[in-house]
């Protein structure tokens, strides 16, 4: 009989605890924006910034965090206490505030304000930056999420199944129906499956980076410069596989490392 | 590809004795530095006596020769060095390749190395023909001991053999740097020979933030100057140069002009003496440093009106069209609800279940359809065997009745009575023993049948061993199995 009462009394005590001590975090991470938000109004871009680098480091997720981030970073490279990178790393947190909240209208300007500052400073450098766009794969891909994929690719399983069956019927509207429906589906679910799956590896294995350096190079396996165009300031890339202190990038088909330092990975999840 | 100089000397054969063996691939090593030999005219003035070789090679029929005008010069200072060919056989020449001369700036003085005619002159005690294969003027970058290479080239000949390899003799030319003492201010190591400076300003009018064009030109004799250091003028900026040249060494010396392009921009207005450009450089003639001058002018610098588009720019410096930056959004002061959009992503497992159970389930569900039908296509087919053989056991049977054959009789009947329980039950009763037929209650027949068959089963057996049966016997064991076999049927 202690035994029953006591059991569920620990599991309340724990709950509790993990309530507790959740809430906490949270109105801990609401001070802190707050703070930051008062700095902000000061134009303290400084204070600011070690408020919100600290709830980024917590991984405190939420779009105004960040948003007000690329804020502080763009105040601060308007500062002569600017830093190399800042444009990068403001529009790292706009893109991150665009992600989290894709119906922001003020993080995408802001957003376009940054890269426009970032093209205006380069082109004043007589530096001509390569156009580089997703490739087929990847524009196919981001159109709808992996578990979209992965259903549609079911559904083909299932329609070609049925009209498998359908087919073996000997005669009349059935037959007719499972012969149309059979090949139909299969085709479907030879170009979906492969879809589906490697957008699922995609969404696994990747996640997006800003670079937050004034430029970077690919580079091989060797150390060594490949031919791909150097990746101006606040370019969005795709980041994978990390070795050492180098992390393997993509850019448009262009792909290679770069020092994990050179590129922020916007944190969305 | 390289196409291989081959020079046919069958005349000079004819001349030399051919008593010689060909003498192994070597370098020869015989270079005395000749001033004398060397004239602007090629080798016209190299005469045999400046190319005989007391102490020279007679075994070898064919060899290079490297000689230097000189083996100790200053950094900056041309070397000529030309290259001879001795023979006194005929030979063919293939697949020339010339010294490497690392640490020099070279000149080719030979243009058509084909064109020069060989000397006679005495190597030792033998006559052997000279002839210039190239000429060289090296200009030494660096000081200390520097190697020239060696020339190659392969030879063949019925005396020499085939593709017999001979290397020309390395040079070292000894190199310093020019002396320390008297060296001028902005002298550059490597600007020797003898030069005259002149320059063109044009225009020498011009307004405040314009620019005028100046060109120097540095004309002579040796390694021209590749860089100048022009005057300071305040209120002046003088642009990164471009520089072209027309330096050749056909006349046996490295000579020409080189033109600097200058822009001088000007941002304060009012008369601006340009001052004297100066261009340092050593005389090794002389052995001594010369300064080169020239005058560069006076320019006339008047000053600009304010421009529109400055007063435009002036204007719109605070605009925030020409910042992009300045059109931000404001920061946010507090946090909107946010509740982030939860990815439900679809387990592997289930993507792979989802992806292949349908079709399994399908082709499976079709399997057993097929596999179904085709079990009944085979009872089918076996009972229609079995329906034949009980029509042919009882035609038999009847057969026998008539012709009297009583153990025909027993057999057909008792063929007749397995094949009709067999149709009716699946069991193969005649594997069983007349007390083991108490089973067929199992698969299905009642009792009565099964006493029914035993009982005719039996009688065919005493059938069989009697010794005389009457025909009324017979008659009734044949009814009796007939309508045995419809209760079976039905």
């Amino acid at each position: 009989m202690t035994r029953l009462v006591a059991l569920p009394s620990m599991l309340l005590l724990l709950w509790s605890l993990v309530f507790v001590a959740d809430s906490a975090s949270a109105g801990e991470s609401k001070d802190a924006f707050a703070r930051a938000s008062e700095a902000l109004a000061k134009n303290d871009a400084k204070r600011a910034l070690a408020e919100l680098e600290v709830l980024a480091d917590r991984g405190y997720i939420h779009p105004d965090v960040s948003y007000d981030r690329g804020i502080a970073y763009v105040m601060r490279a308007r500062t002569n206490t600017a830093q190399p990178g800042d444009l990068g790393r403001a529009a790292a947190g706009f893109e991150e505030a665009s992600r989290l909240a894709p119906h922001d209208g003020e993080a995408l300007r802001a957003l376009d304000l940054v890269r426009a500052e970032v093209a205006r400073k380069r082109s004043r450098q007589d530096k001509n930056d390569t156009i580089v766009r997703p490739t087929l794969d990847r524009v196919v891909m981001e159109q709808f999420s992996p578990t979209s994929w992965s259903i549609a690719a079911i559904v083909a399983s299932v329609l070609m199944s049925i009209g498998l069956l359908l087919r073996s019927r000997p005669a009349g509207w059935a037959h007719v129906a499972g012969s149309v429906t059979a090949p139909i589906a299969l085709i479907a679910l030879l170009a979906l499956a492969p879809v589906a799956y490697f957008a699922r590896q995609l969404e696994e294995t990747t996640r997006p980076g800003v670079i937050v350096v004034t430029e970077a190079a690919l580079q091989d396996e060797n150390g060594s410069n490949t031919d791909a165009p150097v990746l101006p300031e606040a370019t969005l890339v795709e980041l994978s596989e990390r070795r050492g202190e180098n992390v393997f990038v993509r850019w448009g088909s262009h792909e290679g490392w770069l020092p994990h330092d050179t590129v922020r990975p916007l944190l969305l999840k | 590809m390289r196409r291989p100089l081959v020079l046919l000397f069958a005349c000079a054969a004819l001349a030399f004795p051919a008593d010689l063996l060909p003498g192994p691939s070597s370098a020869v090593a015989y270079a005395q530095p000749s001033d004398h030999l060397f004239s602007p005219s090629g080798d016209e003035s190299a005469t045999a006596k400046d190319l005989a070789m007391p102490d020279g090679p007679t075994e070898e029929l064919v060899f290079l020769r490297a000689i230097p005008d000189k083996t100790k010069a200053v950094i900056g200072e041309q070397v000529t060095v030309s290259i001879y060919l001795y023979h006194r056989v005929a030979y063919e020449m293939s697949e020339r390749n010339d010294a490497k001369y690392t640490d020099f700036l070279r000149y080719s003085l030979l243009t058509d190395p084909g064109s020069t005619t060989p000397v006679f002159t005495r190597v030792k005690d033998q006559q052997y023909g000279a002839r210039l294969v190239d000429r060289v003027a090296l200009i030494p970058l660096r000081a200390g001991k520097l190697a020239t290479g060696s020339m190659t080239a392969r030879f063949k000949g019925r005396q020499i053999g085939a593709r017999v390899l001979k290397s020309s003799n390395d040079l070292t030319i000894e190199v310093e740097e020019p002396p320390v003492q008297g060296r001028p201010k902005n002298y550059v190591l490597g600007d020797v020979g003898q030069f005259s400076v002149s320059a063109t300003v044009k225009p020498r009018t011009t307004t405040q933030g314009g620019a005028i064009g100046v060109v120097i030109k540095i004309e002579g004799i040796g390694n021209a100057p590749s860089r100048l250091t022009p005057p300071v003028i305040a209120g002046a900026k003088w642009l990164e140069p471009r520089t072209r040249e027309s330096i050749s060494g056909k006349t046996g010396k490295v000579a020409g002009a080189r033109y600097f392009d200058y822009v001088l921009r000007f941002g304060n207005a009012g008369s601006t003496d340009l001052g004297k450009l100066e261009v340092p450089y050593y005389d090794p003639a002389k052995r001594a440093y010369v300064v080169a001058e020239v005058e560069l002018g006076k320019v006339e610098v008047e000053e600009a009106a304010v421009r529109q588009t400055e007063v435009d720019q002036a204007k719109t410096k605070n605009d925030p069209n020409t910042d992009p930056l300045k059109s931000m959004p404001p920061a946010r002061m507090s946090l909107a609800t946010f509740t982030q959009e939860k990815r439900t992503s679809l387990p592997l497992s289930w993507f792979a279940l989802g992806l292949f159970l349908p079709p399994a389930l399908a082709l499976f569900v079709l399997g057993a359809g097929r596999a179904r039908a085709a079990v009944k296509e085979r009872q089918g087919t076996a009972g229609a065997a079995l329906k034949h053989k009980l029509k042919e056991a009882l035609h038999d049977a009847q057969k026998a009745d008539k012709a009297a054959d009583t153990r025909a009789l027993s057999g057909a009947i008792e063929r007749v009575i397995h094949a009709a329980i067999e149709i009716a039950t699946s069991v193969k009763s005649r594997a069983l023993r007349l007390d083991e037929l108490a089973e067929l209650n199992d698969a299905g027949l009642s009792r009565e049948i099964t006493d029914e068959v035993k009982a005719v089963l039996t009688e065919c057996e005493t059938l069989r061993f009697a010794p005389s049966v009457d025909d009324e016997a017979r008659a009734g064991l044949l009814a009796r199995t007939k309508a045995l076999t419809k209760k079976l049927s039905a």
